[in-house]
């Protein structure tokens, strides 16, 4: 799969563009993730509900040496060997959704102040928080 | 016949054929069954008819162990009993509670099986004022294409519980025994110490003491202790020879294995779908004075062998969606349904929840939904592990009587609490792999104890059933091993306690005692 690796790295750096550049900003990189559609990731984020309670917990339960946007953002999409780098977030939402199932019967499960979450949702929870808001 | 021990005149020798200590559910269910044999039956009540905060307070005890519920309010010291304020479920144990289990579950199992208890559930069924002795789902409606994926198994099942009324065992059956020509019923008479002499192979007497100071003695062939779980093993301990061992306790075993159940109420289930179709688990109309039957899950016996887990139920309470409140508001206005506010205020409930109200209604006609379900509180019951070093056993204090104060040391195994733990886990995952919901469990970590878990008032194991001595107080027909006529009913007999409520098997128990008890009459 080779030819859907610089896409990959295209939705990390999209993520990342979001994340260190707000919508609107004229950035390179968040302009490059827009061009292309990879923003799915940070669009799904953005409409998680409850987001900022949901992941902060998230961020507490996950290990401290992962919790930067970019090394989230990585480790989720590296779950999803199968999403395309053009993949809406309608799509990514469906794999991650997927994957979370795939998550509890492989036990990959996060204990979050007594909630049982996926790992791949976990992730995407605390991703969610270390995202700026837009209009923030 | 219906009398007060405080009337019975000082020194009086009482003589019966069967002397019946206690009447709760266990003691009231074997007397019944006297009421037409040619046979005398004494049976003691502590209390009255009514609670008196006198007699109760005789239930004070310490607690050393696992924090346990309060000793003077988790159970009721009057005629009746604890069924004076008993919920009513009744479910059988199922039959792997009775078989014994070699893997990780020492001293489990009963010396019967659950086939040969069968035909007295079936009649504890009547005693319950419950319907038909039937716990198969599919006999109650309940269709396996209708269940949820997590509760079609493997691992986890639709069981049934029927709720009784419940049934006050005292003024429902008390008219009965009072009609009843050989049965007498002592109120205020507290059994204080069983005689047996210097060889404790015989009971010969049983001193009887009231609050007011009155004292007699009761002589029977026969006697049956069904005082409860922790006071069967209080008397048994506080009489016999002056050693202080107690009777029938040759191989210290009277108030060890003391269990309950694992209780709480605690968890959430989120279902991913609101709309989630729980057509299985709709509860049948509760008709009052009649009994109700409810789908509740547990872990198959399947998944208990294969995880090596002990038997475990769960329920649940729906918290539906706030716009609930404005659909029965419309209701009421539309069709003057069921009671409610007043029609201004059903107005302006619907007018500020139009949306979702409009929502409802668009659901309802399109695919025939119901309200959203917002979360599912569970609660759930899980079966302890019978534990030698969980136990009762009696302090230097005494009561207003003289006897001995009860000193409960509830233990539970950490095996106990790991096992609950991963039940748990078990549920969470099989909810979130099927895509179900998400789950909160109030228990995520063993070795915190949840705030809200404390020994229940479900007391078993003290006098437990064991076919060898060595292991048990009593033998499959509750007689005691060592007491050729003592026998003991109730909880307290239970080897293993399963997840199920106790009361529907302390009351098949009985019935069976009793069909014993007559045969050894002749």
């Amino acid at each position: 799969m080779a030819g859907s690796m610089p896409s990959r790295r295209g939705l990390i750096a999209g993520v990342l563009g979001a994340a260190l550049y707000p919508a609107g900003s004229a950035q390179p990189a968040a302009a490059a993730a827009a061009e292309t559609g990879h923003a799915a990731l940070a669009a799904l984020c953005a409409g998680l509900p409850a987001a900022g309670t949901i992941g902060r917990a998230c961020l507490r339960a996950l290990p401290a040496d992962v919790a930067t946007p970019e090394r989230l953002a990585r480790l989720i999409l590296a779950d999803l060997p199968a999403v395309s780098g053009r993949a809406s977030a309608r799509v990514l939402a469906r794999a991650i959704r997927e994957r979370s199932r795939a998550d509890f019967r492989d036990g990959r499960i996060v204990s979050v102040d007594g909630w049982m979450l996926s790992l791949a949702e976990a992730r995407l929870y605390a991703l969610a928080t270390l995202l700026p808001r837009r209009g923030a | 016949m219906i009398i007060d021990a405080r009337a019975v005149p000082r020194g009086t020798i009482v003589e019966t054929d069967l002397c019946i200590i206690g009447a709760g559910a266990a003691g009231i269910t074997l007397a019944r069954e006297f009421r037409q044999s040619p046979f005398r039956v004494a049976l003691l009540e502590s209390g009255g008819m009514q609670f008196d905060e006198e007699t109760q307070e005789l239930y004070e005890g310490r607690s050393i162990g696992d924090p346990f519920s309060d000793l003077t309010a988790d159970r009721l010291r009057y005629f009746g009993g604890s069924t004076n304020h008993w919920g009513g479920w009744c479910l059988p144990l199922d039959a792997i509670d009775f078989e014994p289990r070699g893997d990780g579950f020492p001293y489990h199992g009963w010396p019967l099986t659950r086939a040969q208890l069968d035909p007295w559930y079936a009649r504890a069924q009547e005693v319950c004022q419950l319907g038909p002795y039937e716990y198969r789902p599919s006999q109650w409606s309940v269709r396996p294409d209708k269940v949820p994926q997590p509760f079609a198994g493997p691992d986890f099942e639709v069981k049934i519980l029927q709720e009784s009324p419940p049934t006050r065992f005292g003024p429902v059956y008390a008219p009965q025994l009072r009609r009843a020509p050989r049965v007498t019923v002592y109120l205020h008479a507290n059994a204080f110490y069983l005689d047996a002499g210097e060889t404790a192979s015989e009971v010969t007497t049983l001193a009887v003491k009231t609050l007011s100071g009155n004292q007699f003695t009761v002589r029977a062939r026969f006697y049956v202790l069904a005082a409860g779980g922790i006071e069967n093993a209080r008397l048994l301990l506080a009489s016999g020879p002056k050693d202080g061992t107690g009777i029938g306790n040759a191989y210290d075993l009277v108030g060890r294995f003391f269990m309950t159940h694992l209780a709480d109420s605690g968890g959430t289930i989120v279902p991913a779908d609101p709309y989630t179709n729980f057509a299985f688990a709709t509860n049948n109309p509760w008709i009052p004075g009649k009994y109700r039957v409810d789908r509740i899950l547990g872990l198959s016996p399947q998944s208990m062998r294969r995880r090596h887990l002990p038997n475990m139920i769960f329920g649940w309470d729906y918290q539906f969606a706030p716009v609930r409140e404005a659909v029965d508001a419309l209701k009421r206005v539309t069709h003057g349904e069921g009671p409610g506010g007043s029609a201004l205020s059903d107005l302006s409930e619907v007018i500020a929840n139009f949306e979702g109200v409009t929502d409802f209604l668009a659901r309802k006609v399109l695919f025939g939904d119901g309200i959203p379900i917002e979360k599912l509180n569970l609660w759930w019951s899980c079966e302890q592990r019978p534990n030698r070093e969980s136990r009762v056993s009696l302090g230097p204090q005494r009561d207003r009587l003289g006897m001995p104060e009860v000193v409960v040391d509830w233990r539970v195994l950490a095996e106990d609490r790991r096992n609950a733990v991963d039940t748990l886990r078990l549920l969470g995952t099989e909810i979130g792999s099927t895509g179900f919901g998400r789950f909160h469990s109030v228990w995520p970590d063993a070795d915190k104890w949840p705030a809200g878990l404390a020994g229940n008032e479900h007391h078993m194991g003290t006098t437990r059933m064991h076919r060898d001595p060595k292991l048990g107080v009593v033998d499959a027909d509750c007689r005691m091993h060592a007491v050729a006529n003592l026998f003991i009913a109730g909880s307290s007999v239970f080897p293993t306690g399963g997840a199920a409520n106790p009361t529907l098997t302390i009351v098949a128990l009985a019935l069976r005692l009793a069909d014993h008890v007559k045969q050894l009459f002749g």
